[in-house]
């Protein structure tokens, strides 16, 4: 508020965001789980080597929190005697890795048509609509268990089927916001000044979707997360001896009524990040938006603004 | 309100051809059918004498047409592990499954609707804040995960409640339970969200004058108008709600149709999977339709 926070960068907007995070106690939480996550899958996990699949014969079935055996079995180990902690973090690497490529694709691709659907009109938006509502109406698990059976379980096809699920939310979301904002003045402002239907797309709509978008992208991070999980925990997504949290959840699923900790661990980091990324993505609604900012800079314009704002 | 529902039933129809078609071509262009069809061991010959017996040697456009006149006739060809066809394979299982997803349904609206009312009667008090985080956490629960340590708190360790299976009121808990969570986290905030709305308005306000009870006020006066965003929800959540029953018949060993079609996938039943998408996908176009009929019955200005 006042007192000017200490700037550790140099770009104002980044300065002013995290100012705002700094206001949201569970919002700065998720985002060090999120960022612990994401250092793990990307930046541990890969240089780990062959850890997680190591096993030790005397060490099987240990239970967690024996802190003689140091980091390898603080989080037990399986009938193997491979790390719990250690395959969670090599799990990380698939689980981050499938759910972001999947949200980021799904994002861009589900944005690009949704802007032209929405811009072009006519047959283009008809024909979009009509194929993101079929994808939709539709249970995405079941549509990938159908065509994860048909072609291999590779994680290449399960990204590619991530995508193919999650395109049409975008491309519906894109298209209402431009159909919205396609009207505005500033569009044809531009229009009148010689702009190219490109140039509009680009450069007027899509910075007024992009907010809406990531908002949706962060959250969707969570739900192919839990997507994937669900997908390997049925034995039809990640294969082993590859690890995925969901592959590690159905491997202990045998074991329940003696080893519950090879089923607690991975489920529970599943939570923790879908949870994560649940709440940065609302955190990111406030923030993106500049009639709500206000809630998470802590001066309250006057309150008849903020209404109009929220009416609208 | 009827044009609607022929439109939505046009819609609804478009979409199960494509839908079917999809599936129709990705089984063929993925590889050889009869590869598909039969167990991964089988012989040159054996894989020879069923494309032959089944028509997979016919060009393409001849076996789609065989296919269409099939569907026409509800025919999806005999179970290859069931001596019976795929479809009866799949109609026996689907009333578990529905009674399964119907009653899920009616408690999560009935749970939602409370938390909901009573977060959005005190907004920002202290049990507004604890349903907004048991909504939000809801949501985020890996489904199969909470089935287990469900399994393993109640079932393993209390001896509360059977670990699978059907039977008593007492098998429905756990699957009830597991099934709700996810649907459940939005349909709190989405009540929460349209009843604070409606309890500002002019007619509350109203209400509140003529000094009629507040249980009165929240749960006569103010839910039928709060009630369409969540119904909507629920519509939208059918999806979910399915994705869900796979899971969890699988888990709880319910033997619904989510439960058949892993069964089939593993046990390369490529008929009875066929049967089991188009029984689901068509299951989740009636419910739509019953959620517009719906909206029409509890808002009398829909109904045109």
């Amino acid at each position: 508020m006042s007192n000017p926070i200490p700037a550790p960068f140099g770009n104002p907007a980044l300065r002013a965001y995290l100012a705002m995070l700094r206001r949201d106690r569970f919002a700065v939480i998720a985002v060090t789980v999120l960022i612990l996550v994401l250092v793990t899958g990307l930046v541990i996990a890969p240089l780990m080597g062959d850890a997680a699949v190591l096993q030790d014969l005397r060490a099987r079935m240990r239970p967690p929190f024996q802190l003689q055996f140091g980091l390898h079995s603080l989080l037990g180990t399986d009938l193997l005697g491979r790390s719990v902690l250690y395959r969670l973090a090599a799990g990380a690497q698939l689980s981050v890795s499938i759910a972001l490529t999947a949200a980021v694709a799904a994002a861009t691709i589900g944005t690009a048509i949704g802007i032209w659907a929405g811009y072009a009109g006519g047959i283009v938006e008809g024909v979009a609509m009509r194929i993101a509502d079929v994808i939709l109406s539709f249970p995405t698990l079941l549509l990938a268990l159908l065509f994860l059976y048909l072609l291999d379980s590779q994680t290449g096809n399960i990204i590619l089927l991530l995508i193919i699920g999650r395109v049409p939310l975008y491309i519906r979301v894109a298209r209402a916001e431009t159909l919205e904002t396609r009207g505005r003045l500033f569009v044809d402002a531009a229009r009148s000044l010689g702009a190219t239907s490109w140039t509009i797309c680009t450069r007027e709509i899509a910075p007024v979707v992009l907010p809406t978008i990531l908002t949706l992208a962060a959250l969707d991070v969570g739900v192919l997360m839990l997507l994937e999980s669900g997908l390997s925990f049925l034995g039809l997504g990640v294969q082993p001896p590859a690890v995925s949290w969901g592959g590690m959840v159905a491997e202990g699923r045998r074991w329940i009524n003696s080893a519950w900790w090879l089923t607690l661990f991975p489920g529970l980091a599943i939570f923790l990040t879908a949870l994560s990324a649940t709440i940065f993505s609302n955190w990111l609604r406030v923030a993106m938006d500049p009639a709500h900012r206000w809630r998470l800079e802590g001066t309250r314009p006057g309150a008849a603004s903020a209404r109009s704002g929220i009416a609208s | 309100m009827a044009s609607l529902i022929l439109k939505r039933l046009a819609e609804s129809f478009l979409s199960l051809i494509c839908l079917v078609c999809a599936v129709f071509f990705a089984a063929r262009l993925t590889g050889e059918p009869g590869k598909l069809y039969l167990p991964l061991t089988a012989t040159d010959e054996v894989v020879d004498a069923f494309n032959r017996q089944h028509g997979f040697d016919q060009p393409i456009w001849k076996q789609f047409l065989d296919f269409v006149v099939g569907l026409t006739r509800l025919d999806f060809g005999e179970s290859l592990r069931r001596q019976q066809p795929a479809l009866s394979a799949a109609l026996e299982a689907y009333p578990a499954t529905l009674s399964l997803v119907a009653v899920t349904m009616v408690v999560a609206l009935l749970i939602s609707t409370l938390l909901g009312c009573l977060a959005a009667f005190r907004p920002g008090s202290i049990f507004d804040r604890l349903s907004t985080g048991l909504a939000v956490s809801a949501a985020s629960f890996p489904d199969f995960w909470l089935a287990l340590m469900g399994v393993l708190v109640f079932s393993v360790g209390l001896h509360w409640l059977p670990t699978s299976g059907t039977g008593t009121w007492l098998h429905w808990v756990l699957p009830v339970t597991v099934l709700m969570m996810r649907p459940l986290g939005s349909l709190v905030q989405v009540v929460r969200g349209s009843m604070i709305d409606v309890l500002s308005s002019a007619y509350m306000a109203a209400a509140r004058g003529r000094g009629i009870p507040v249980w009165r006020q929240l749960f006569i006066h103010a839910l039928r108008n709060a009630s369409l965003p969540a119904l909507t929800v629920l519509g939208i959540q059918a999806a979910a709600f399915l994705n869900g029953a796979v899971i969890v018949e699988t888990i709880f060993g319910w033997p619904g149709i989510g439960r058949l079609m892993i069964t089939a996938i593993f046990d390369r039943d490529f008929p009875v999977v066929q049967a089991t998408v188009v029984v689901t996908a068509v299951s989740i176009f009636l419910l739509n339709l019953v959620v517009d009929v719906l909206y029409g019955v509890i808002d009398p200005r829909i109904r045109l």
